[in-house]
């Protein structure tokens, strides 16, 4: 369970982050590829 | 020493002047950001129906040219889903997700001011097509290739910018709710504890990270194929124009979604309030609403059935679309199976509420109509389909929203809704909305096509009735304008609990909610 305001929440947020924006950038750049072969 | 009483001012009250709006981090001064930003863009929107039902109220051209017509449908369509829907419900997740959860405020303070500033930009950018040479984009809300590239006017490209914008601050603000929901629960907030709203938000938020950046990969190659040589949606290059239906689709289908699951939140919490019980069967609740997120994904093509595709297409597609009737009438049971037996009162958010279970589920059945492909290929363009999802978005996903604003209002400026007047606003939106869309069902059976300025002479009699229904709906709106404003200046003080058989931790503070809440995590038992 999150303690607020911790050292280990704000680790876990920034991790939750770049997971996040990853997976964002990967639809992105997976719809590029899309087109028939 | 004057650090520390700085300090304390920060804490304890809300700064003023325009400067607070501006810079604002908090979650409360950004989730009234978004509700304003939202209901501006809904009268902006409306008043572009208007001009539509004003068109049709008659056969024959009318008032506008069928060129600018397509301009006032495409960018009704536009500012409803992305301005007014999408910011709504973004609105009601940042003033409720941190107080339901027990967290002082949302996980990234300043990317939230961002995600909100970005959007006012954007929907301007959008609306300053309506003004440039060859006017503003045409081509339906869908905007598919060749109409938007090789045949579109050059505002496209402002479209499309604006749309990249749009994108961006969605797929923050859906970053920010996940992070938050996931890192600044209070203890003892289990996720099978958190409310039905924020679960659906939760889902909610992994669509639009998905689904997001889909919409901005098909604009994306819209830009490089109008302005810098590429084929990606043109035939004759070695592109493939049915490749941007596909690419569209894997976006708009979970879209809907994207607008109606928080309003499925909304409901389920609305509704045990006023039935003064449990949400029946809340832990199938939560796997409905991801099994309903899942099955979006997988169904995007039954939007083309009649673009062509193999038979076994088809059936694929049919099936798994039918296949969400499963998790959707899970909810429908629950909200029913939650309201029997219950101590039932009718204030103005249960109107609402129950009005949203009825009407919505009418928008459902239509879609299971739909669904099934060789009924789809006569239905398919005509204004069935617009009855269909105005049923599903107005009557759903707007009703919700006028719900909640009903339901949380008194918890956000401290004063009670005048009952008599939230129940003329319910009662005249109720009637009039079931006057302007029930008849296009009628219309659209009959073979009347969408998106078309003119009509033959059998559509006369129920385009006449559907147009007096949108203006008195739309008048009612302005109603709803003078009723929040009415609440904001006065009324009958709100206890900290609202409603009788309000439940949960955002009843748990004062009325109004203080500018900071939950500084101190609450336990959860």
């Amino acid at each position: 369970m999150a303690q607020q305001g911790s050292s280990r929440q704000s680790n876990h947020t920034v991790i939750t982050v770049v997971v996040l924006v990853l997976i964002a950038l990967g639809f992105f750049v997976a719809s590029f590829f899309a087109l028939p072969t | 020493m004057s650090t520390a009483t700085t300090h304390d001012e920060h804490h304890h009250g809300a700064p003023s002047g325009l400067m607070r709006w501006i810079k604002t981090t908090n979650h409360k001064d950004i989730g009234t950001l978004y509700l304003w930003f939202s209901f501006i863009m809904l009268l902006i929107g409306g008043a572009m129906a208007m001009v539509i039902r004003a068109e049709l109220f008659k056969p024959g051209l009318q008032i506008v040219d069928p060129q600018f017509f397509n301009t006032m449908t495409t960018m009704h369509g536009l500012i409803m889903v992305f301005g007014a829907i999408m910011p709504g419900m973004v609105g009601l997740a940042n003033w409720q997700i941190p107080m339901m959860i027990g967290a002082p405020d949302m996980a990234l303070p300043r990317m939230n001011n961002w995600s909100f500033w970005i959007l006012p930009f954007a929907g301007l950018m959008l609306i300053s097509t309506l003004f440039m040479e060859g006017g503003g984009p045409a081509f339906g809300w869908t905007f598919y290739a060749p109409l938007s590239t090789t045949f579109a006017p050059k505002s496209t490209d402002f479209f499309i910018f604006a749309v990249h914008m749009l994108g961006f601050s969605s797929i923050m603000g859906a970053i920010n709710i996940i992070a938050t929901v996931l890192n600044m629960r209070a203890p003892g907030m289990t996720l099978m504890k958190m409310p039905l709203f924020v679960w659906t938000w939760f889902i909610t938020a992994f669509l639009l990270i998905a689904v997001m950046p889909v919409l901005a990969g098909a604009v994306t190659m819209m830009l490089t194929d109008r302005n810098f040589g590429t084929s990606f949606f043109s035939a004759a290059g070695g592109g493939d124009p049915v490749l941007f239906q596909h690419v569209f689709w894997f976006f708009g289908h979970p879209e809907v979604y994207i607008m109606i699951l928080p309003a499925f939140g909304v409901i389920s919490q609305i509704i045990p309030t006023f039935a003064r019980k449990k949400l029946f069967g809340y832990s199938s609740m939560v796997y409905a609403t991801a099994s309903i997120a899942f099955l979006s994904f997988i169904v995007w093509a039954h939007h083309m059935f009649t673009t062509g595709m193999p038979v076994a297409g088809e059936l694929y597609f049919m099936y798994a679309t039918v296949m969400i009737a499963v998790p959707t009438a899970v909810k429908v049971f629950n909200w029913t199976a939650t309201m029997w037996r219950g101590s039932m009162t009718f204030e103005t958010p249960m109107l609402w509420a129950i009005a949203f279970v009825f009407l919505f589920t009418i928008g459902g059945f239509t879609g299971l109509m739909m669904g099934v492909a060789p009924a789809d290929m006569q239905y398919h363009d005509t204004y069935f389909i617009v009855a269909h999802f105005h049923y599903v978005l107005v009557t759903g996903a707007l009703f919700a929203i006028i719900a909640a604003v009903y339901y949380w209002l008194p918890k956000w400026t401290g004063h009670m809704v005048d009952e008599r007047l939230g129940k003329i606003h319910f009662w005249w939106s109720a009637i009039s909305v079931n006057v302007l869309f029930f008849p296009q069902h009628f219309l659209g059976l009959a073979g009347m096509p969408r998106r078309i300025p003119d009509y033959s002479l059998q559509f006369a009699d129920w385009n006449m009735v559907s147009s007096l229904g949108g203006f008195a709906f739309g008048l009612a709106q302005v109603f709803f304008l003078f009723i929040v404003i009415r609440t904001i200046r006065s009324g009958e003080p709100a206890t900290d609990q609202v409603w009788e058989g309000a439940d949960g931790l955002e009843w748990t503070v004062p009325s109004p909610a203080p500018y900071h809440t939950f500084e101190t995590a609450p336990e959860v038992k």
